[in-house]
């Protein structure tokens, strides 16, 4: 209600420059190339990623798991520039504008307008003294709807994201809700500015079990129904299963897994995504003790040579503690860095 | 009143939250289950189920209005300092999260060996330092690491220091409070794993607090579901899982992420059908 | 925005990231705050006697090679007054704020600790304190035991100490919440080793701070006493009633108030800066 009113006519003009969707590169709606985050400028300086690559096709929805320590949400951030005290070299870009590079510039050019991004905690997000309909409407109004419109069209979102009674329900503050439906006015927010990418950082981590699902759910319908490219961060593989086309698996700031989802459920390539996999709990089975991976991830600065996973793996041979696996196409058709599937004589 | 051998008995637990100015709020309404001997039991719910304030009675650091609390066969007198200091041995407690249940002025070492000290368990320092290092391998950290502070551990390392703390007093009866919940999947194996040997090897009593039935499905024997501060449903494991009874624990487990996603996507447009309008 | 890097020891970290930005600015706080406590200890021992004793022949010299400082206006060195002053200001201070800070602490922990009861009580005689004025206490106390350096000290600590309580009672209470002291109580801890290991030591962050910003303003509450004369009286050096005397000159010998007045300054911004290194040490001991 309050800040609402100030702000709108700030910047109408930047909603028709970033509205004309990517014609320009059809191929893709976000893509990273050799992206590193490093703690500081030099060399030697931490690196927290390393070298990931990949793209998102346009409605594409993709997950990217890993265990914390991988580098999945510093990475995720980065997109948005969010760190500012990472060092981001490579290129990341959003449709076919370079984002990277730029300082601050680069990012607030997409952020909320063309990239939007939920986070783990739904209370982070929201302002506790505002209304739900308010905060969904304001997001609206700075894209330059009139007031009447944005209202209405945040009792739409809302309701459109499973809240039912929207219209009573959007004159209701943040604390009055659950986590899901927190979560789902979150999500609504971010919609509200009609993004072309939605990132979503761990959206149901904190919830429970039904609100989970659910709002797994109503995120996969409302992103089905838009073409939205999603992103979905999650150290959980199997919530990933019914959401995600494509799975990207992050280990120790490496990209190392990245296979479209039946592949990586049904003959996981990498040995580290198929540990991830045996070590979920399951109703369907119960062995008298769960698979598990030996050791821990290796924080930054302690990362060993050649493959960061060999000191863990199960096949790891003596190749693996001395070089490096570059990607290389795995027998499904995606991409893993694994000796299991380097050809020797191209290796260097 | 346990001739049937269970360690912990609870019974007609109630607790009602009043303040002023707001409704009364019922956390707890006739709860009751049995952690039977030497056996994992899940107690499973949603947040608000009152799944904390029942461990938070069990432990005395909450007094329930009404309610029997039997341990070994002999009365527990929750709330303040019932709880005299041989039970605080034998009954201790792992919290969900490592980070904010370890004093972080205190090395693993320090933290670990605590109860030693509080306990007399350990006459010399060296027979403590020893004792310790002996519990940190049995959980699988390095003893060397005994004079870090908690906040030099991953996540995992953390539960694994918070288990050693309360294993060192030797206790019968382990509550997990959502021990595993905030872990990653393949910590969380390695966890649960430890949990079951510890079981086996120490005869350990567990009441395993969860969200998610998988992980019950995966550990404990019995299971007993509560929703909104009741027991809707209790039994073994096996029963409940395979034709559970109540609406609410149908529901529970329609929720648990299927690891395949034919069945997950079968799934969720199955739902979609009968959650929209 | 916080940049969160899990699992990394935190000496590595500790040593890349703080060498260019802390390590050696909180080495020099410390020094300094170490460097004015141990003048203070050792200067009036071996300050000559002309501190006192005046010398009219020499007054009102601006800083020269012989004299720092200046000369004030009984042609007594400044520089001397400002050390040997140190004592009665600095290190008085530091017992002032050592002292409430003590009986603060005790009250908190009795109110915090020993059930809705006893905090009623104690809380509501915080309060009673709290509402105490220090100057006309402090005057009443001169009155009584005479005026000089020790009704000062007294009367400060006696009524300074209720904010501190309330503070740290609050944040005790706060801190008992917290799942690590919960875990200690069930793990069978008793209360002196839950409140000394457990309790205090992380209640104790935000009044660091209070304490460290306090050593300077205390320095200035004393110097306020000694000028309605509870405090030390002249001729003994107190780098306020230095200030207050040097403002009659400030036209003509501004070293008289300007050193002096620099010293509390100086002070006020060490302790104040040593509370926060503390802290940040303190905090490094945790995530």
């Amino acid at each position: 209600m309050m800040s609402s009113i100030e702000q709108p006519e700030a910047r109408p003009a930047a909603v028709p420059a970033a509205a004309p969707s990517t014609g320009a590169a059809p191929g893709t709606a976000l893509s990273l190339s050799d992206v590193s985050l490093r703690l500081g400028r030099n060399a030697g300086d931490l690196a927290l990623v390393e070298g990931v690559s990949f793209s998102i096709a346009p409605g594409e929805r993709v997950a990217m798991v890993g265990e914390s320590g991988s580098g999945k949400s510093v990475l995720a951030r980065a997109v948005l520039g969010l760190d500012r005290d990472l060092v981001v070299s490579g290129e990341i870009k959003v449709g076919s504008k370079v984002v990277s590079g730029r300082g601050e510039r680069g990012f607030r050019a997409v952020r909320g307008r063309r990239v939007a991004m939920v986070f783990q905690n739904p209370m982070g997000s929201l302002d506790p003294l505002m209304t739900v309909g308010a905060q969904v409407a304001e997001t609206l109004r700075l894209g330059g709807a009139s007031r009447a419109t944005a209202e209405e069209r945040a009792t739409s979102l809302l309701s459109e994201l499973g809240i039912a009674d929207a219209a009573r329900r959007a004159r209701a503050y943040p604390h009055e809700f659950s986590g899901g439906m927190q979560q789902r006015v979150v999500l609504a927010m971010a919609l509200a500015a009609d993004p072309e990418v939605l990132i979503a950082d761990e959206p149901t981590t904190a919830l429970d079990v039904r609100a989970q699902e659910q709002v797994l759910t109503v995120l996969g319908d409302v992103t089905r129904d838009r073409g939205l490219t999603v992103l979905l961060i999650t150290h959980d593989l199997s919530v990933v299963a019914g959401f995600a086309e494509r799975v990207l698996v992050m280990y120790a700031g490496r990209l190392v897994h990245d296979d479209a989802v039946e592949d990586v459920f049904a003959a996981p390539a990498h040995p580290y995504t198929r540990g991830l996999l045996e070590a979920i709990p399951r109703m369907d089975r119960r062995p008298e003790r769960l698979p598990t991976i030996a050791g821990t991830i290796p924080p930054p600065g302690a990362r060993p040579s050649g493959c960061v996973f060999h000191p863990r793996c199960p096949h790891a041979m003596p190749v693996c503690s001395e070089v490096d696996p570059a990607p290389t196409p795995s027998p499904a058709g995606g991409r893993v860095s694994c000796h299991l599937f380097t050809q020797p004589e191209e290796d260097r | 009143m346990n001739a049937d051998g269970a360690l912990l008995d609870v019974r007609g637990l109630s607790k009602t939250y009043r303040a002023i100015g707001r409704a009364p709020v019922t956390a707890l309404d006739d709860v009751y289950f049995r952690v039977p001997r030497g056996e994992i039991t899940g107690l499973v719910g949603e947040s608000g189920s009152g799944k904390s304030t029942t461990i938070r009675c069990i432990l005395g650091l909450e007094k329930a209005d009404d309610g029997w609390i039997s341990y070994d066969g002999s009365r527990l007198v929750s709330g303040g300092r019932g709880l005299g200091r041989a039970r605080h041995r034998e009954i201790q407690v792992v919290f969900q999260d490592p980070t904010s249940s370890l004093n972080p002025r205190m090395t693993a070492g320090e933290l670990i060996g605590e109860g030693l000290v509080v306990h007399g368990l350990c006459g010399s320092k060296d027979e403590r330092a020893d004792r310790v290092a002996e519990l940190m391998t049995l959980v699988g950290l390095d003893p060397a690491a005994a004079d870090r502070r908690p906040r030099s551990f991953s996540g995992g390392q953390r539960q694994r220091i918070a288990i050693a703390r309360a294993l060192a007093v030797e206790p019968r009866l382990l509550i997990c409070d959502e021990a595993v919940s905030a872990l990653d999947v393949s910590v969380q194996a390695q966890i649960l794993n430890l949990l079951l040997d510890m079981r086996e090897r120490l005869g350990l009593s567990v009441l395993f607090v969860a969200h998610d039935l998988a992980i019950v499905h995966q550990i404990a024997s019995e299971v007993v579901v509560l929703q909104g501060g009741r027991v809707v449903e209790a039994g073994p494991c096996a029963e409940v899982f395979a034709d559970p009874q109540h609406p609410y624990t149908r529901e529970l487990l329609a929720a648990v992420p299927v690891p395949d996603p034919a069945a997950a996507r079968a799934r969720a447009r199955e739902r979609r059908l009968r959650v929209l309008p | 925005m916080a940049l969160i890097v899990p699992g990394i020891p935190v000496a590595r970290r500790g040593v890349r990231l703080r060498f260019s930005n802390g390590r050696w600015f909180s080495r020099i706080v410390i020094g300094a705050a170490g460097l004015a406590v141990l003048v203070a200890i050792v200067a009036p021992l071996v300050a000559p006697d002309s501190v006192t004793s005046s010398d009219i022949a020499n007054a009102l010299h601006g800083p020269s090679a012989q004299h720092w400082f200046g000369t004030d206006d009984q042609g007594r060195d400044v520089l001397w007054r400002v050390v040997a002053g140190s004592r009665a200001s600095l290190l008085s201070a530091l017992l002032v704020v050592a002292a409430y800070s003590v009986i603060g602490g005790v009250v908190a922990a009795i109110a915090a600790l020993g059930g809705r009861f006893l905090d009623e009580i104690f809380m509501r005689f915080t309060d009673a304190v709290m509402a105490i004025p220090t100057i006309v206490f402090a005057l009443g106390f001169a009155a009584a035991l005479g005026p000089g350096l020790h009704s000062a000290i007294i009367a400060l600590s006696i009524t300074a100490w209720p904010v501190t309580a309330r503070l740290l009672r609050t944040e005790i209470q706060q801190t008992m919440t917290r799942p690590y002291v919960e875990g200690a109580r069930v793990l069978g801890v008793g209360r002196t080793r839950l409140l000394f290991r457990h309790v205090l030591p992380n209640s104790l962050d935000a009044l660091l701070v209070k304490w460290g910003a306090d050593v300077g303003s205390t320095v200035l509450v004393i110097s306020g006493l000694s000028f309605i004369g509870v405090g030390p009286q002249p001729p003994s050096p107190e780098w306020g009633a230095m200030v207050n005397e040097g403002a009659g000159y400030i036209g003509s010998a501004w070293w008289m108030a300007v050193f002096p007045g620099i010293a509390i300054a100086f002070v006020a911004v060490v302790f104040a800066l040593l509370a926060d290194v503390v802290q940040e040490r303190l905090a490094a001991g945790r995530s």
